[in-house]
């Protein structure tokens, strides 16, 4: 078990970390080390993925193999921002000098990390769905050695149904001579936690910044999402850090973070590709483009989403009679046109009537007041956009 | 002084004056919901305790920012709040050894047996954590520091209308902590617990713990189902057999088999080698639905698990859903060719 946790390490170290130093050099040191996970996590199961289909099998050596051949060109063209990451990362420890405030909130965040570890690396995978689909394809990936035949063998759109990320990093797990890869979903957990923390504190200070982040950290929903191997959290993680990013690129431009936006962006989809979420990315950025008249950047989301997207939904499509993307857009357009639907409308006030006014009582009427003011307080009309959505998300997840 | 604030005043002294009955108001409500059960208040008050809870926290904040602009505080507050930081470690206390008590016992024990219910009273320790966390910050002296800051800039004045977001913001974000810390600190607490308590469990041991019998039935299916590229039909996936009869959770367990859910009751078939018999996991209303497969199947030999014991019988011969008294219902059929 310990040389699958060490192997992810390598994973995250050796492939995420000297990525993130090349894409965005001037990134916040500890949302760096979470995204490093995320990155290098999604991009090796997607390299296993592509490597397969060129007959490498599924073997423990020949992930070491392919780990090198990726691990050591970046590690060498990036030697001098490791080395400088480094010093950087000793220089912090040193000059961390936490208050009294900051280091309850820390040792309380912890706990909420701790808790989770403690969890996934007792409780074998057991839940429903994780053992009809994700962790058995991993263990048959495993077995077998091949990604295609397997799930050809297996049979049924099922097992075609979610894209692999999940899968095959259980597969690294199993094939690293592991047994039990639950531990993944606590590392998402903490890799969510740091990459929050990062981009909160480069706007805001660092003791409002981790009152946010343990904020984020205690999310019920959140957490038991951790303990559990299911899809949803590093779908989460993947898209809501790929929308963060978005965001912060359209305000500050900085290229690094359009990059990265499009990789985590292209990563959700490897992790489940029935949600068109990433469709208003795509629309936001085309919107953005064309207002700041630089397309170039519609070029670049494109070169990068699109190859991690069409990866699966290709293999899917010519394996298993699965709609295309074109098809996709088309259903997602009609959907749109049903936005007349008078009883839909009706449908969809009473449940945000019973899940969200309901809940919240009182404290709706103020926030719809204080959303009136908002919006006509001139220093505040640029936010409002910012503000409603907070509020939602709040009243959504409460 | 302008009107105003001289009414802000006024109002701040009297939350001053209210504030510790509130907070002594509230423990009692969220005592008795914990002893009887949630909504026991609405019933007769036709308000919720934690609607208590959300009031006194709002006083607070009142209370508090009296303490800081007055510089002085009311004497039953004090002593409130210095009984509040007595209990807080005797409310933890208490609140691990009845999730510890579950853990041992079974889940909703204390409620069962002493009439007390855990969950409700985690909102007593919540709310008196919360009452000393307030207490705490309001004393640092960064906080003080921060409210001087807003006094002498004197940007309050003109920008109420942003203060007053702020407060909304800060109101939304407390509840929503508030509710998300409580539900996953309670869960935590009983996982950390059980955790602890069964650290040397087994691989099967902790995936009886999750699935019950069903896991032991896969486990003699496994056992009993032997051959290369053979076929198990498993019930139809519907209730009661929503968990045998999902082909795909069973594969699972019994890979490289490969398992097919019926899709009706002619189990007989040349395709398959082995049958299930299940009961059924899920409650159904009508009991006769229980049990399958229902009709007659020639059979080379039959195997029945004990649901309680776990003992196995074999039977050789045809099945006969007859026997479902005799034999138990849980087991496997090997068909005859």
């Amino acid at each position: 078990m310990i040389s699958a946790i060490i192997f992810v390490l390598l994973i995250t170290l050796g492939i995420g970390l000297p990525l993130t130093l090349w894409i965005a050099p001037k990134h916040n040191l500890v949302g760096r080390l979470g995204l490093s996970y995320l990155l290098g996590i999604g991009l090796f199961t997607l390299l296993m993925y592509g490597a397969n289909f060129l007959n490498l099998k599924l073997t423990f050596i020949n992930n070491v193999l392919l780990f090198l051949v990726v691990s050591l060109p970046l590690c060498f063209f990036q030697g001098k921002s490791l080395s400088k990451f480094r010093i950087e990362l000793i220089d912090v420890k040193k000059g961390f000098h936490p208050t009294f405030i900051e280091k309850i909130i820390l040792w309380a965040s912890g706990f909420f990390v701790v808790s989770s570890f403690a969890n996934t690396l007792y409780w074998p995978v057991y839940i429903w769905d994780a053992l009809s689909l994700y962790d058995f394809r991993a263990l048959v990936f495993a077995q077998t050695g091949f990604i295609k035949s397997a799930l050809n063998a297996l049979g049924g759109g099922f097992y075609f149904a979610y894209p692999l990320l999940t899968s095959l990093s259980h597969t690294i797990v199993y094939l690293t001579g592991g047994n039990n890869p639950q531990f993944l979903y606590s590392m998402f957990y903490l890799s969510l936690g740091l990459v929050f923390y990062g981009l909160l504190h480069e706007f805001i200070s660092r003791n409002l910044s981790l009152v946010f982040t343990l904020v984020l950290l205690t999310v019920s929903r959140v957490f038991t999402q951790s303990i559990i191997s299911y899809t949803n959290l590093p779908y989460m993680c993947y898209f809501s850090l790929g929308a963060i990013y978005f965001y912060i690129w359209s305000k500050s431009r900085t290229q690094g973070y359009l990059i990265l936006s499009s990789l985590l962006i292209g990563l959700s989809s490897w992790t489940r590709s029935s949600e068109p979420f990433w469709m208003v990315i795509l629309g936001l950025l085309i919107l953005v483009s064309i207002f700041k008249k630089k397309f170039k950047d519609i070029v670049v989301f494109i070169l990068l989403f699109f190859p991690i997207q069409l990866a699966w939904e290709n293999f899917q499509s010519s394996s298993w009679s699965k709609s295309s993307t074109v098809a996709e857009v088309s259903s997602s357009l009609a959907a749109i046109s049903g936005i007349l639907n008078v009883k839909a409308w009706l449908e969809v006030i009473n449940f945000f009537y019973k899940n969200i006014i309901y809940n919240w009582g009182a404290v709706f009427l103020l926030f719809v007041a204080a959303f009136i003011v908002s919006f006509f307080n001139k220093k505040f009309k640029k936010y409002y956009g910012m503000f409603f959505i907070t509020f939602s998300l709040l009243a959504f997840f409460s | 002084m302008n009107k105003h604030k001289k009414y802000f005043r006024k109002i701040l002294t009297i939350n001053a004056k209210i504030f510790p009955y509130l907070v002594f108001l509230t423990f009692f409500f969220l005592f008795i919901e914990s002893y009887m059960y949630e909504g026991f208040l609405a019933k007769i008050l036709f308000v919720n305790a934690r609607t208590f809870l959300f009031l006194t926290l709002c006083s607070s904040v009142g209370a508090f920012m009296y303490r800081v602009s007055e510089k002085k505080e009311d004497y039953t507050t004090t002593l409130v709040i210095n009984i509040n930081q007595l209990m807080l470690p005797i409310f933890i206390a208490s609140y691990v050894i009845m999730q510890y008590s579950e853990v041992l016992h079974f889940s909703n024990y204390v409620y069962s047996t002493y009439h007390f219910g855990p969950a409700n009273f985690f909102y007593v320790l919540i709310f008196s954590a919360v009452l000393c966390s307030i207490d705490l910050v309001t004393r640092s002296a960064s906080f003080k520091i921060f409210i001087s800051r807003i006094k002498q800039s004197g940007k309050y004045r003109s920008n109420s209308a942003i203060y007053f977001l702020g407060f909304i913001t800060l109101l939304c974000l407390s509840i929503f902590t508030i509710k998300n810390l409580t539900k996953t600190l309670s869960y935590i607490t009983y996982q950390d617990l059980y955790i602890f308590n069964h650290i040397n469990d087994t691989y099967q041991e902790k995936m009886r713990r999750a699935w019950g019998f069903y896991f032991d039935y896969m486990e003699f299916v496994k056992q009993y189902a032997t051959g290369t590229n053979i076929t198990i039909l498993a019930p139809p996936q519907e209730s009661p057999w929503l968990t045998s009869g999902n082909a795909g959770l069973d594969r699972y367990f019994l890979y490289p088999a490969k398992v097919v859910s019926a899709t009706n009751d002619l189990s007989q078939g040349k395709d398959y080698d082995y049958i299930m018999i299940s009961r059924g996991e899920w409650a159904v209303a009508d009991e006769t639905r229980y049990g399958w497969p229902k009709n007659k199947i020639k059979a080379e030999r039959v195997w029945y698990i004990d649901e309680n014991t776990k003992k196995i019988t074999e039977y050789i011969g045809d099945y006969n859903p007859d026997n479902f008294a005799k034999k138990g219902v849980w087991g496997l059929i090997k068909i005859k060719k």
